[in-house]
C-alpha cells in the first residue's frame, strides 16, 4: 500500500511503470545502466506533464538539451528542463528518507549547465510515485551547499531546501532572474580541447569505473559540454561494458516505410551504389509472385564499424583503434497479408569501388521499387568479407543465438536464413569477428 | 494533556510522560529562574512595554530572536519548553492515524522535539507567523514522514533498504551506531549502489530454436524493495569497484575483499535498521538539564537594546499580521466557489485529503493539485500586495514564509470562532483528566 505525503505543500505525482521502455532496453547488457535510464525517462515523463498541467504561461517545457539525453544520464545524475527562459535542474534520488539534495558538480560549475532551480526528487518505482520534497535556487545550492571534494558534489541539507512548491510556482513568476543568475558568471571558463587530447580523454574514460570523477573536473567539463563527445563517450563504454555496441532502442522495424528509415539507416542504393541491383528473390521465394506493395516491403542499410582497440595495459595513454573493418548490413522486411513479418539480413563489405553503367542503373531503380536487396550473381568488382566475420541472430531478451552464418575466403556478402515472426518481435543482429562486436536491435 | 496558560510555565515546564500519556508538567527550575530575571528587568527598563512582559507572543519572539543570534545559551531550552503542546497535538494526531506502525504517541513526540533545531531554522517570524502553529504543521510533517519511511522499510529487504538509504542518513545511522570512521562502509555502499540494481525476474531458459511466435511477456522490473543478496559475481565487482577507488579517499582505506564488502554491507543495513526505530531512551527529564545551578546564566545578560528590539519586531509583526489577514479575505472571496468549499472540509473539518475526496467525489490526487493550486492563488495575492505596498523583492525564501503564514492564517481563519481562545483552553481542561 502506498502511503501519500499528507502535507498539502509538497508535490507527489503519479509514476506509472512503463514495461514497454523497460523492454526496449533489454539488450542493455550493463544492468545497472539500464535501471539508471529507465528511470530518467520514467521520471521525465511525469515532470514533462506535471509542468504543462502547472503552468502553460512559462511557454514550451523541454527536457535539456535534447529530449532523451541518455548521453548525459548514463554518466551525470540530474535532468535538465527548460522552463521558458528558466533552467529548473531535478536531482533524482532512490533514497526515502529526503534528507539531503546532493547536485553533481557540473550543474552548478559548468556555464551552460548552471540551472536557476534545483528540485530534489524522490523516485518511488515501487509505489509508482515521484515525491518532489524540496527546492532550491543556484545561490543558495552554491553558497550553503557543502561541497564534497571526492564525489564533486554539492550537498544542500534538508534545511536550506524550501519545501513548498506553491512557493515555487509562484517564484518562477516572481523572482527576478538577475538575482538568480548573477553568481553565474563567477563559473571557471571551461578549456577548449584540441581534438588529440579529446580522443585520447574518450578512451581513458571509456574504461573508467566512474568517468565523472576519473579526470580534473575543468577537463571533464569541456568534453561534458560537447556534444559529440558526449555521444562518442556513451557509445565507447557501451562498448566497453558489452563487447558490442547496443545502440539501446530497437529499429522499429514497422514503421519503416519506403520513403522514412530510422535514424541511421539509409537506402541500400546509396550505400551499395556499384551493386548492379537486381532482386534478391529466387524463384522459390513466393513473394515473388505476389508483387508485394511498396510499403509492405522496404529494405534499408546501415555501415557498420567494427573498431580494435589495443587494451592499454601498461600506459594509461589512451589508443587510437588500430583496426577499423567498415561493413553494411543490410535488412529487407515484408509485411505479409497475415501480418506476420518476413525479414532477411544481410551482410556485405562496404568501400566497394564504384561501378556506373546503363544496365546496372535499371536495375537499381527496379529493385529500388520493390524494396530488395541487389542481385549478388551480377557484382562486377569482387570486395569479400573478411575472412571468419560472423552475422548472428539473437533473441532480444534472453540472448539467445538462433543462427549464425560465417564468412569464408571470398564471400562478397553472408545472409542469415530468411524467417518470418509475428509483429513486434524482439530480435538482435550481431556482427562479430574476434573480439570485435557490434550488435543492433530490431522489432519486427 | 492539561494546556499551560501562565506565560512562565510556558518557557520552563516540559511533558512527562507515564506509559505513552501525559503525566504531568515537570518545572525544569532553572528556567523559571531565567525567566523571572529576564521579566523583572523588563518591568524596569521600559515602562511602556509593561503588558509585553505577560504576553506569549512578546516572549516567543524574544526567544526565538535570542536563540537566532545565539544571544542566550539557554533560549533553545525555553522555546523547547514552548513547543511542547503542538509537539504534543501533532504526534497524538498523526500517530493515531498510522494504527499500522508501532509507533506510540511518546515515540512520535520525542522524534519530533528532537528536531526543533531544523524546525526553527526553517521559520521565519518576520511575516507574522505564530511559532505554535507552524511547528505543530512542521512537527506533524516529521513524524509523519518518520512513520512513512519506518513503515516503507519494514516490508524492505535488506538490500532495498540500502538502496532506499540517502548518504546522509547512511552515515548518521554508521555514527549513531558507534562507528567513527564511515569513509569505507560508505564508498562500499556507493559500489553496491552501482552494482545491484533491479532487474527482470529470473525467467526459466528458452529452448526454443527459432524465434518463438508468442509476444515477449511485458515486464516491468523487480520492485525495489525485494532486492536480493548480491551475488558472488556481484560482490567481486564491487570489491574490485572499491579497490580501485579507495585510494582517492584520505586517509586510503584497506582493500576490500568480496566477503568483506558483504560485511560491511551487513553492518551498514543493521546501522540503518536500528537508527529508523524509536529509540528507547527516554526523553522525559534528562535532555532539559537537570535543574543544576549554572553561574553561567548571570552573565549572559541581555541589553535593554535587544529587548526594546524585540517588542518592536512584535508591533510591526502584529500589523503585517492584519494586513496580510484582509488581503487574503479578498482573494478568498473571489475564488471559485468550489474551492472555497475545498478550503472549508480541509480547515475547517479537518479532513483527510482521503476524506475530502470520497466527500467531493474525486481522486485523491485532485485533492491535493487543488489544494496546492489554492495556496498557490492565496500566495500570489499577497506575493503582489507585498511588492505594491511593502515594496518588498520577491524571492523563494520569502515566498516560503509567505506561504506558511497563508497555511497559519488559513487554520486559525476557519477554526471555531464562537469560543474566546482563553475559553477554549479550559474547555480542553476540564476535558482531560489524566
Amino acid at each position: 500500500m502506498s502511503l501519500v505525503f499528507e502535507n498539502p505543500i509538497q508535490t507527489v505525482l503519479d509514476l506509472p511503470a512503463n514495461p514497454d521502455l523497460w523492454a526496449r532496453s533489454e539488450s542493455t547488457a550493463d544492468a545497472a545502466a539500464r535501471w539508471r535510464l529507465y528511470l530518467y525517462q520514467l521520471v521525465t515523463s511525469a515532470l514533462l506533464q506535471w509542468c504543462q498541467e502547472e503552468r502553460v504561461q512559462f511557454g514550451n517545457v523541454q527536457v535539456w538539451p535534447e529530449a532523451a539525453p541518455l548521453d548525459i544520464w548514463h554518466v551525470v545524475g540530474g535532468l535538465a528542463l527548460t522552463l521558458g527562459d528558466r533552467r529548473i535542474v531535478v536531482i533524482l534520488s532512490e533514497a526515502m528518507d529526503a534528507a539531503e539534495m546532493r547536485v553533481p558538480q557540473e550543474w552548478i560549475d559548468l556555464p551552460d549547465w548552471a540551472g536557476d532551480y534545483y528540485i530534489a526528487a524522490y523516485v518511488d518505482v515501487d509505489d509508482q510515485q515521484l515525491a518532489l520534497w524540496g527546492y532550491s535556487t543556484y545561490t543558495q545550492v552554491k553558497n550553503n551547499g557543502h561541497y564534497d571534494a571526492y564525489e564533486r558534489t554539492y550537498c544542500l541539507g534538508e534545511d536550506h531546501l524550501i519545501q513548498d512548491f506553491s512557493a515555487f510556482w509562484v517564484a518562477l513568476q516572481y523572482e527576478s532572474m538577475d538575482a538568480v543568475a548573477v553568481d553565474a558568471v563567477a563559473v571557471d571558463a571551461v578549456p577548449a580541447l584540441s581534438p588529440i587530447q579529446r580522443n585520447n580523454l574518450l578512451n581513458r574514460l571509456a574504461q573508467s569505473v566512474e568517468p565523472r570523477l576519473e579526470i580534473p573536473f575543468g577537463l571533464w567539463g569541456a568534453l561534458l559540454s560537447d556534444a559529440d563527445a558526449r555521444s562518442q563517450l556513451y557509445q565507447k563504454r557501451c562498448q566497453k561494458q558489452q563487447g558490442y555496441v547496443s545502440t539501446n532502442v530497437p529499429v522499429p522495424l514497422s514503421q519503416w516505410t519506403q520513403q522514412l528509415l530510422s535514424q541511421g539507416w539509409e537506402r541500400l542504393e546509396s550505400l551499395l551504389p556499384q551493386n548492379p541491383a537486381a532482386s534478391l528473390r529466387s524463384a522459390s521465394n513466393s513473394l515473388t509472385e505476389d508483387q508485394p506493395t511498396p510499403q509492405s516491403a522496404v529494405t534499408g542499410g546501415k555501415v557498420i564499424a567494427l573498431r580494435r582497440h589495443t587494451e592499454a595495459t601498461a600506459s594509461i595513454e589512451p589508443t587510437e583503434p588500430t583496426e577499423t573493418v567498415e561493413l553494411v548490413l543490410a535488412i529487407a522486411r515484408t509485411i505479409e497479408p497475415d501480418e506476420r513479418r518476413n525479414i532477411r539480413i544481410r551482410l556485405y563489405p562496404a568501400n566497394q569501388d564504384a561501378v556506373t553503367g546503363p544496365a546496372s542503373n535499371t536495375a537499381f531503380e527496379a529493385s529500388r521499387s520493390a524494396g530488395e536487396f541487389p542481385a549478388d550473381e551480377t557484382t562486377t568488382v569482387e570486395s569479400c568479407l573478411p575472412n571468419g566475420i560472423t552475422l548472428a541472430l539473437l533473441l532480444s531478451d534472453t540472448e539467445e543465438m538462433l543462427q549464425t552464418v560465417q564468412a569464408g575466403e571470398h564471400d562478397n556478402y553472408i545472409q542469415l536464413p530468411p524467417f518470418r515472426c509475428p509483429a513486434e518481435q524482439h530480435f538482435s543482429v550481431r556482427i562479430q569477428k574476434a573480439d570485435m562486436a557490434v550488435q543492433e536491435d530490431f522489432i519486427s | 494533556m492539561r494546556p499551560r496558560t501562565a506565560v512562565l510555565d510556558l518557557f520552563s515546564t516540559f511533558i512527562q510522560f507515564s506509559d505513552d500519556r501525559f503525566e504531568a508538567w515537570i518545572v525544569d527550575t532553572r528556567l523559571v529562574r531565567q525567566m523571572k530575571q529576564q521579566q523583572a528587568r523588563l518591568a524596569q527598563s521600559q515602562s511602556g512595554h509593561a503588558s509585553a512582559q505577560f504576553s506569549e507572543v512578546f516572549w516567543v519572539l524574544q526567544w526565538y530572536q535570542q536563540w537566532h543570534t545565539k544571544a542566550h545559551p539557554h533560549a533553545l531550552m525555553h522555546l523547547c519548553a514552548y513547543v511542547q503542546e503542538p509537539c504534543y497535538w501533532a504526534a497524538e494526531q498523526v500517530t493515531k492515524r498510522f494504527v499500522s506502525v508501532q509507533y506510540t504517541l511518546a515515540d512520535g513526540f520525542q522524534v519530533a522535539i528532537l528536531r526543533l533545531e531544523h524546525i526553527l531554522n526553517c521559520y521565519d517570524p518576520t511575516y507574522g507567523s505564530s511559532l505554535k502553529a507552524y511547528a505543530r504543521t512542521a512537527f506533524g510533517n516529521l513524524i509523519r514522514n518518520q512513520l512513512r519511511q519506518q513503515k516503507a522499510a519494514n516490508i524492505c529487504s535488506d538490500w532495498g533498504l540500502l538502496r532506499k538509504t540517502s548518504q546522509l542518513q547512511l552515515d548518521r545511522s554508521l555514527r549513531t551506531a558507534g562507528f567513527i570512521q564511515t569513509d569505507a562502509d560508505i564508498l562500499i555502499w556507493k559500489c553496491f549502489k552501482a552494482v545491484c540494481v533491479p532487474g527482470r525476474p529470473q525467467l526459466e531458459n528458452r529452448t526454443s530454436p527459432t524465434l518463438v511466435p508468442t509476444l515477449v511477456p511485458t515486464l516491468v522490473p523487480t520492485p525495489v524493495r525485494t532486492l536480493g543478496q548480491p551475488t558472488a559475481e556481484q560482490l567481486t565487482t564491487m570489491a574490485n569497484r572499491f579497490n580501485q577507488q579507495r585510494i582517492q579517499l584520505s586517509p586510503s582505506p584497506a582493500s576490500v575483499t568480496a566477503k568483506g564488502v558483504l560485511e560491511s554491507l551487513r553492518r551498514s543495513v543493521k546501522a540503518v535498521r536500528s537508527h529508523l526505530n524509536p529509540q528507547v531512551t527516554s526523553l522525559n527529564q534528562p535532555q532539559y538539564g537537570d535543574g543544576k545551578e549554572c553561574l553561567d546564566d548571570l552573565t549572559t545578560e541581555n541589553t535593554p537594546m535587544a529587548e526594546m528590539l524585540a517588542a518592536e519586531a512584535y508591533q510591526e509583526q502584529q500589523q503585517k499580521m492584519q494586513a496580510v489577514g484582509a488581503v487574503l479575505i479578498d482573494a478568498i472571496a473571489q475564488l471559485d466557489p468550489s474551492l472555497q468549499t475545498l478550503l472549508r472540509l480541509y480547515y475547517q473539518q479537518n479532513l483527510t485529503q482521503k476524506e475530502i475526496a470520497s466527500q467531493l467525489h474525486i481522486k485523491q490526487y485532485q485533492v491535493s493539485r487543488q489544494l496546492s493550486r489554492v495556496r498557490q492563488q492565496l500566495l500570489r495575492s499577497v506575493a503582489q500586495w507585498s511588492q505594491e505596498s511593502l515594496h518588498i523583492s520577491i524571492d523563494s525564501a520569502v515566498l516560503a514564509n509567505v506561504s506558511a503564514v497563508i497555511h497559519e492564517w488559513l487554520q486559525s481563519h476557519y477554526a471555531p470562532k464562537a469560543v474566546p481562545t482563553h475559553e477554549r483552553l479550559q474547555l480542553d481542561l476540564s476535558e482531560s483528566t489524566p
